[in-house]
């Protein structure tokens, strides 16, 4: 092929710098997806609150208790703060990320049974207006996204139990980009608390 | 891969493969099916009146799915990954023809699948179309009635714009977009996979819809019909749903693809700039899709659970599900398009044997289009009542995409400015093209236009419109590329002459179909009517006659396909066209590893008639070969 190209003498390498590089993308851009994905629910809370049809946005008696939404929150906060310590200390090289990562997997885990445990107890359900619409979809959704995410806490504590011992030199791959994604949908939590229990 | 021991073909059907995608689906159909019927509340016994269990759809959709990805492999590397195992970046293949069906990292094999599915369901649509048109030859009912006519063009509608959101992208991108920028596989090669099998998951059940009552809401899906009817639109959200999960992921894998597995000296200014369409399109995919997928899942949990996102009587509003639609929808018609800007763009400077006029103004042209499609949706929504200080803003934005458009024409003029074209199929459907979607753009720039669009909102004007931009651009685009890389694809050139005559046939007939459209509408002939005005019955039969033709032109396409890749099988030199571009300097068919060492990129990518660069001394010849 001659005025095109020459070849390269050596030959492709896959090194962990490129799967690192994919995931980092990868992971940015799956984080995009889910932004704009909750995104639709921010807009619907704002969109049917301004425009209250019929009066029933929120009918009186309309509130979600208060305690779930803070332990939620506070159980995502922590969740993503341990998988995060957990990265950090598996960059560095060392081995004590395996149980950080398992608090992570606990602690995203608790988050999601809580939520299931405030549905059984809430004054209002998915039929009670506009507000309560926006509740349960949001959260019902976030809950998935959750556990779809907690896969990846999870390969990285299950990768860490079989290479007890060695973790130092197991790291899994793409752990830095899969706690920042983990860090950016606990936010995503956040945000639903403050919207949906705050404002 | 050792071929000493050919397994008997019962023992190569028990696997993780189509078959058992499909058995599993069914079964978890049912299951879904049976756990829907177990839940009851009181919000839900009105279920039983209607004898139409939403829930229970919904589940069975959704096992069915889980069912057929399991049987065809995907959970395996996930389940294995959450036992600790360790990462790999293929699966474990076996050689021959049992590779197209099933779970392949080989991003050849997806980009094969791709064309032969793609071109299924396109071919199903595109009957839907030929039913339309033939009961719209009678200004009264006569094969179809009102509901059953809503549905067929709801399937016509919907097939099409889910299914040929990844026309382009899916077969071409996927095998070419590799081999164009020299790598060996795409970043996330299961996920590519998985982009197809979701979408043919996706059409199958949408064709359920017919055994649940169909849906009347069109493409669009609007409420709050959606809330309101019955339950084959459940179909409707599915379909659309696994559309939109699988543009997300095609997108992700296109952008991270182009981003980090460019080969040594292919920097942005030397990209091709069909891998420029490709991430500009993976880019609008990304951001807009999931959009599409939460409004859906809001219409699911409306239909379902009984919330009231649509229902301005339980504190909801239509227009919410209107606006989020839209916003996908926008940018969905550009992920229609913007592919076949970049395929058109592609393939003009090898016929024109001269460089891409304005590289970078086209680039400018494909990226400005992908950012200013997210600024406009609202003109889907002049007539809505919406707050009429906010036209203008809408009106303007939108009016605004034909600068980056036109730049993109601009450097296809340009291109074509004094050049020696060669009328080679491929060549004519680009010329086609450029006349297509101009008359597309133009129109567009009417519907953009607060005041005509008031008077041609949800009339014939506004199909034509968008039958000009997506058919006459990106089905046009997609037989281009057809003709253009059908010889690296299967290693046998489709047949020049019968070609030519499929490119006339098409050409004429869809003008012939989709320009009366526009007096049609102009007359008052409505989108998704049954009836119309008698004396509007003249223009309707030619318009239909003429669709039929259209129609005919496709089957001399699969004629040409049985004839030259089946019958005759000539042998395609491997850069039949003189292509500089690098996937025409592999050797055809395609190894399996496709280059064996990394390709090095001294030029641009379309300097034809440019005298060669000097190259830098070749690399010592006893430089070893790559274990
Ligand atoms: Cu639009």
């Amino acid at each position: 092929m001659p005025d095109v190209t020459s070849q390269a003498p050596e030959s492709y390498a896959e090194t962990p710098e490129l799967h690192e590089r994919i995931d980092r993308i990868g992971f940015g851009l799956v984080g995009g997806a889910t932004v704009m994905f909750f995104f639709g629910f921010v807009f619907a809370y704002f969109y049917l609150r301004s425009l209250d049809s019929n009066g029933l946005w929120r009918p009186a008696g309309v509130e979600p208790p208060s305690g779930y939404g803070i332990a939620i929150a506070a159980a995502l906060v922590l969740s993503a703060l341990a998988f995060g310590y957990a990265a950090r200390v598996s960059k560095q090289g060392r081995g004590g990320w395996v149980v950080p990562s398992g608090i992570a997997l606990v602690l995203g885990l608790f988050a999601c049974a809580a939520q299931a445990v405030e549905y059984a107890h809430i004054p209002f359900g998915p039929q009670s207006g506009g507000y309560a619409s926006v509740f349960f979809g949001w959260t019902i959704l976030y809950v998935v996204a959750t556990l779809l995410a907690l896969y990846r806490v999870e390969i990285a504590f299950a990768a860490g139990l079989r290479n007890r011992g060695r973790e130092g030199s197991a790291v899994p791959e793409g752990f830095v980009p899969g706690a920042m994604y983990w860090g950016l949908l606990a936010a995503i939590g956040v945000l639903a608390w403050i919207i949906l229990y705050l404002l | 891969m050792s071929e000493a021991v050919v397994k008997p073909l019962w023992r190569r059907l028990i696997g993780f493969n189509l078959l058992s995608g499909i058995l599993l689906g069914i079964v978890g159909f049912y299951f879904g099916w049976w756990l829907g019927h177990q839940i009851h509340a009181p919000s839900l016994e009105y279920f039983a009146d209607t004898n139409q269990n939403d829930v229970a759809l919904l589940l069975g959709y959704l096992f069915a799915v889980i069912g057929f990805v399991a049987g065809l492999g995907f959970l395996n590397y996930p389940f294995s990954r959450m036992l600790g195992g360790p990462a790999t970046q293929a699966e474990k293949e076996e050689g021959g023809v049992g590779r197209y069906f099933t779970l392949c990292t080989d991003h050849k094999v997806v980009g094969i699948q791709y064309l032969i599915g793609i071109g299924f369901f396109f071919f199903i649509a595109g009957m839907n179309a030929m039913l339309i048109r033939a009961e719209l030859l009678r200004p009264s009912p006569q094969l179809f009635g009102a509901g059953n006519y809503l549905t067929l063009v709801g399937l016509h509608g919907t097939m099409m714009m889910g299914i040929m959101t990844s026309g382009i992208l899916g077969p071409f991108a996927n095998y070419f977009l590799p081999l164009m920028i020299g790598a060996r596989r795409m970043a996330f090669p299961r996920i590519e996979s998985l982009t197809f099998w979701l979408l043919m998951a996706a059409g199958a059940i949408l064709m359920t819809t017919l055994f649940f009552g169909g849906f009347p809401t069109g493409w669009t899906g609007y409420a709050p019909l959606n809330d309101e009817a019955n339950f084959g639109f459940d179909s409707y959200i599915f379909f659309f749903g696994l559309v939109g999960l699988s543009m997300t992921l095609l997108g992700i894998n296109m952008i991270v693809t182009t981003i980090t597995m460019r080969a040594p000296g292919l920097t942005w200014g030397r990209l091709p700039i069909f891998c420029w369409g490709a991430i500009s399109t993976g880019i609008l995919m990304v951001l807009a899709a999931p959009v599409l997928i939460a409004a859906l899942l809001m219409v699911a949990f409306d239909r379902s659970v009984q919330t009231s996102f649509f229902l301005s009587s339980g504190g909801g509003s239509p227009y919410l599900f209107q606006n989020l639609f839209w916003f996908f929808g926008h940018p969905e018609v550009y992920v229609l398009a913007l592919p076949g800007f970049g395929i058109i763009l592609e393939i003009l400077p090898v016929f024109a044997r001269k460089p891409l006029w304005g590289y970078r103004t086209a680039v400018a042209g494909i990226l400005g289009v992908a950012l200013l499609s997210f600024f406009v949706w609202q003109h889907h929504l002049f007539v809505s009542g919406l707050n009429s200080s906010l036209r203008p803003f809408y009106m303007f934005s939108t009016e605004a995409i034909s600068i980056p458009t036109g730049l993109v024409f601009l450097a296809g003029m340009g291109t074509l400015w004094r050049a020696k074209i060669r009328y080679t199929v491929p060549m004519l459907f680009c010329l086609a093209w450029f006349f297509n979607f101009f008359i597309g753009g133009a129109s567009g720039v009417f519907l953009s236009d607060v005041p005509s669009d008031v008077a041609t909102h949800g009339s014939f004007f506004v199909m034509a419109h968008f039958h000009y931009t997506i058919m006459g651009g990106l089905v046009f685009a997609f037989f281009a590329g057809i003709y253009y890389w059908v010889p690296k694809m299967f290693g046998v050139a489709l047949n020049e002459k019968l070609g030519k005559i499929h490119f006339w046939t098409m050409f004429i007939a869809f003008n012939s179909t989709f320009a009366p459209l526009f007096a049609l509408g102009l007359m008052g002939m409505a989108r998704r009517v049954v009836t119309y005005p008698s004396h509007l019955q003249p223009l309707n039969d030619w318009v239909s006659v003429s669709a039929f033709v259209l129609g005919a032109s496709m089957l001399i396409f699969l004629f040409n396909v049985v004839y030259s890749l089946v019958i005759k099988r000539i042998p395609a030199p491997a850069n039949p066209w003189d292509s500089h571009s690098l996937e025409w300097q592999l050797p055809t068919p395609v190894p399996v590893e496709n280059f064996e060492r990394p390709p090095v990129i001294n030029t641009d990518p379309y300097d034809y008639g440019v005298p060669p660069v000097a190259l830098p001394p070749a690399p010592p010849a006893e430089a070893p070969a790559p274990g």
